[in-house]
């Protein structure tokens, strides 16, 4: 066999086929003849070789390609993130956006309105042998005719403490802050120069939610503190922390 | 490179010996391997680049050992791309004659596959160096003889594709390429009787 003939020959030997009858006079050959055995490795590496050429084309493709995605991720410098790691990280993820979403939820959600809603009304008592001013205004308030409290309180220059009071929480009635404020306050400040004092704890609670209804959010705050930091304080079981994370968003927000 | 779903070992490896899609399995054994065997070079000294090199050399052993049915799937190709990284790392390592005492314990310890990963390194850096010789053919012999026996494409297709006047000037084209990367093989001082002896008994 010689030059092109061997070379095809030995390709169809190489990709088997030959005949039997072939194959056996090849082998006989190549155990014969040393250049033909030379030949036949010489084209065997090459076509090994010119089949891995591709092949290294297409890794150094991929490996160019898989870096270059490897870059654009964001987990660039954590090579190997455990599944554990992984685990944690979507967990504290999820977390985030649970708690971004509630903490959205609960600004959208305070208003004024919604806090105010959450105040206990006052309830007046009425006694027996009261006096006839105090008896009218009592009787109107227990009767939700706020209106009428004012009115009867207006035409009355000699208001007592009693009086004032019940005319603080009709005015909160009315969602009147300011004046309602003023009232208590009024109060307050009787109280300071007097022995007995009077409606102390009732005032802490209503100032505060007269400081929310005028829209003083840093002084309803105050009130807020001034309660909870008493745990004797009437009304220290009535308002807790989520109160005070509403007041506070409240003077964030407005 | 975005991928549906991890293939099997199985999958890869018929996908390369079928020369079906080589893209996708190249891609999958990079998904799969390539932070573990990064890692591997850049704990032992390394640096991220020297890795690319070493991984990529790597991935080229793995694709010819599954070829030539030096990997019939008795290990897992993890398993398997490990030795071979590692194998040639510790040559690289050598190679630069630096820090070889620190890497002695590192270098002492014997890993399963470790025969058949040496010798098919052996084997490939003699396949490398005809590499080099195809490198030195023409353009259009390097793309005929890539099309016929990397990509399997059929000669009436090369002609289309490469706008031969006719499919027997292809072949005669074809065989001269080919009788030329051979005669560079036969007539180089590098191929010597280690390489003739170790192609013999392939046979």
């Amino acid at each position: 066999m010689k030059n092109k003939l061997d070379l095809f020959i030995l390709e169809d030997y190489l990709d088997g086929k030959l005949s039997m009858d072939q194959n056996q006079a090849i082998e006989e050959e190549i155990k014969n003849n040393q250049s033909l055995a030379d030949e036949l490795d010489a084209l065997k590496i090459s076509r090994e070789a010119i089949e891995l050429a591709g092949w290294k084309s297409t890794i150094q493709d991929v490996q160019a390609s898989y870096l270059s995605e490897r870059k654009k991720k964001p987990s660039d410098g954590t090579k190997t993130i455990s599944n554990f790691q992984q685990w944690s990280i979507r967990v504290a993820a999820s977390m985030t956006i649970l708690l971004v979403g509630l903490a959205s939820f609960l600004v959208i959600s305070t208003t004024p309105q919604g806090v105010n809603e959450d105040f206990l009304s006052y309830n007046i008592p009425v006694m027996r042998g009261e006096s006839a001013e105090i008896s009218s205004l009592k009787k109107a308030f227990n009767e939700y005719d706020f209106e009428e409290v004012v009115a009867l309180a207006k035409g009355n220059s000699d208001l007592t403490i009693e009086g004032k009071f019940i005319l603080g929480m009709a005015f909160l009635e009315l969602r009147e802050g300011k004046l309602a404020v003023d009232e208590l306050r009024e109060i307050e400040t009787v109280n300071e120069s007097s022995s007995e004092k009077m409606y102390v704890e009732e005032i802490d609670y209503y100032l505060m939610q007269g400081y929310l209804l005028s829209g003083e959010y840093d002084l309803a705050q105050n009130q807020l503190e001034k309660i909870r930091s008493n745990p004797r304080h009437k009304y220290h079981q009535t308002i807790n922390r989520w109160d005070a994370l509403k007041i506070k968003i409240l003077d964030l927000k407005y | 490179m975005k991928l549906e779903k991890n293939l099997s070992d199985l999958e890869i490896t018929e996908m390369i010996q079928r020369n079906s899609n080589p893209n996708k399995a190249i891609a999958q054994l990079y998904e799969q391997h390539y932070d573990m065997l990064e890692s591997m070079v850049i704990q032992n000294s390394g640096t991220e680049e020297e890795a690319a090199d070493i991984i990529q050399e790597s991935m080229l052993v793995m694709v010819q050992m599954i070829k030539t049915g030096k990997f019939r799937g008795e290990s897992t190709i993890k398993s398997m791309l490990y030795s071979i990284s590692k194998n040639k790392w510790i040559s690289e390592i050598r190679r630069k004659r630096s820090s070889q005492a620190r890497h002695e314990n590192y270098l002492t310890k014997h890993e399963e596959n470790e025969l058949d990963v040496s010798e098919a390194i052996t084997h490939q850096e003699n396949l490398n160096f005809v590499m080099t010789l195809f490198d030195k053919l023409g353009e259009t012999c390097k793309k005929i003889l890539k099309l016929f026996y990397y990509e399997d494409m059929a000669m009436k297709e090369i002609c289309e594709k490469m706008e031969f006047s006719s499919e027997q000037v292809l072949r005669n084209k074809k065989y001269k390429c080919l009788k030329s990367l051979i005669e560079s093989v036969k007539s180089s001082p590098h191929i010597g009787e280690q390489l003739l002896k170790s192609l013999r008994n392939e046979k």
